[in-house]
């Protein structure tokens, strides 16, 4: 009798050890209570021959990091539609920053949005500034950008209302302010987002625009 | 030596085994500072940068290892003999508004089996239950998992067995344009929280 008395123990002994478990399956919980130390820190305690009272939980830990955050700023403005222009009557098609070229007498054209993603480099604010450069116009001929709309369709404008400067800007080579102080933001992007520009070109010489001349919209931090 | 001997001798290695099941674990973590490299900002004027997110490979490492107290209640080192499976939990606190960060397991690290003589044994004896020493991402390598700003909801992204080092963490970060650039944290003192937890056996 006594032979088999042992191997049972022995038995016993392995099957104490596994005990219970399989009762969580891998990847289970997917979510604790990391305020609760139960939750993690198990509590084996060992008796003083060396074995378990009880088959609980291996215990874990915790540890908390501090990262800095570094992001980097954005400065992007640009008018809406995209797409190369030349020759036409209309100044829809224009990319910021091209050349443009125009017919003669008064065109108006009221189907460009400006668009900008802004993020300071600390807090910075910020303002959009328009200017010119390249060879100057002719004499007599002037270009006018004046913001007739502005919505927030997509986009989030700060603390700060975005401040359109709604008065007609003649555009030189000096940068002149067409949107006032705003914080970091962003206006959407696309047509029918952010500020919607009307150009007035005044050309009574039916003079031909020059062709390195470029029309700049600028983020300007302050 | 006899077979009564043998026995005894067998019944103590079982019980030094039993004893070594209180496994206290010392989680090493170093978290890289979370800097947006300078091309991955978003592109198009008009857009969040929320939509593009940066990606900072091996953001975090973490390390585990274990200590018991043997027969002679003397702490001793032990990952040899520690075959358990563990989850890694994370959470925010003070996390900015307008930003989100989700982690993934990159480098599943390498074993630990600094440890005693009896850790063979017991290792193979679990491994059937745990799976082999090792780390597994949850939903398979590559799935993100975004990191709660709440200690209640604390998120499982991924589990590992036995004692390991240089586990490491990828991270990705979603951070509006609205946020202000440059160092941020300094008045906001986000914090990562990481948690390991055994697996519950009754």
């Amino acid at each position: 009798m006594k032979e088999y008395i042992i191997p049972f123990l022995q038995v016993m002994i392995v099957a104490t050890c596994f005990m219970g478990y399989g009762q969580e399956t891998d990847f289970t919980p997917q979510t604790i209570n990391a305020n609760d130390p139960n939750t993690y820190a198990g509590n084996a305690s060992v008796t003083p021959i060396g074995l378990t009272q009880s088959v609980v939980a291996p215990p874990g830990d915790q540890r908390i990091n501090s990262p800095s955050i570094n992001l980097q700023p954005i400065q992007l403005v640009d008018v809406e539609p995209e797409a190369a222009f030349a020759g036409s009557s209309s100044l829809s098609n224009v990319e910021a920053g091209e050349a443009i070229s125009v017919g003669g007498g008064n065109i108006e054209d009221s189907d460009l949005w400006l668009n900008y993603t802004f993020r300071a480099a600390a807090f910075e604010n910020a303002q959009i500034s328009v200017y010119s450069v390249g060879t100057p116009l002719p004499a007599g001929m002037s270009i006018q950008v004046q913001i007739i709309n502005s919505t927030t369709m997509n986009g989030y404008y700060g603390n700060n209302v975005a401040n359109p400067n709604t008065n007609p800007v003649t555009i030189s080579s000096s940068p002149q302010s067409l949107v006032y102080s705003f914080s970091s933001s962003y206006s959407g992007d696309g047509i029918g987002t952010g500020y919607q520009l009307k150009y007035t070109i005044n050309n009574p010489g039916m003079e031909a625009i020059p062709a390195d001349y470029q029309i700049i919209y600028e983020i300007q931090t302050q | 030596m006899n077979n009564k001997t043998y026995h005894i001798i067998l019944f103590l290695f079982f019980c030094q085994i039993l004893a070594a099941q209180d496994f206290a674990g010392t989680l090493l973590v170093n978290t890289q500072p979370l800097e947006q490299p300078s091309d991955q900002i978003i592109k198009e004027a008009g857009a969040d940068d929320i939509a593009e997110g940066f990606i900072l490979l091996d953001a975090a490492t973490l390390s585990y290892t274990t200590t018991e107290q043997n027969i002679f209640n003397a702490a001793v080192s032990n990952c040899s003999a520690n075959n358990y499976r563990y989850g890694v939990y994370m959470h925010a606190v003070n996390l900015p508004a307008g930003m989100t960060i989700e982690a993934r397991l990159n480098n599943t690290g390498s074993a630990d089996l600094s440890g005693n003589l009896v850790g063979g044994v017991l290792a193979t004896l679990l491994q059937g239950i745990f799976g082999a020493r090792g780390a597994y991402p949850r939903g398979g390598f590559g799935a993100w998992f975004e990191i709660p700003n709440n200690a209640n909801n604390a998120l499982l992204i991924y589990e590992f067995v036995g004692c390991r080092q240089g586990m490491t963490l990828d991270f990705r970060v979603k951070a509006s344009s609205r946020l202000g650039g440059g160092i941020i944290n300094s008045s906001n003192n986000l914090q990562l929280v990481y948690t390991v937890r055994g697996k519950s056996l009754i």
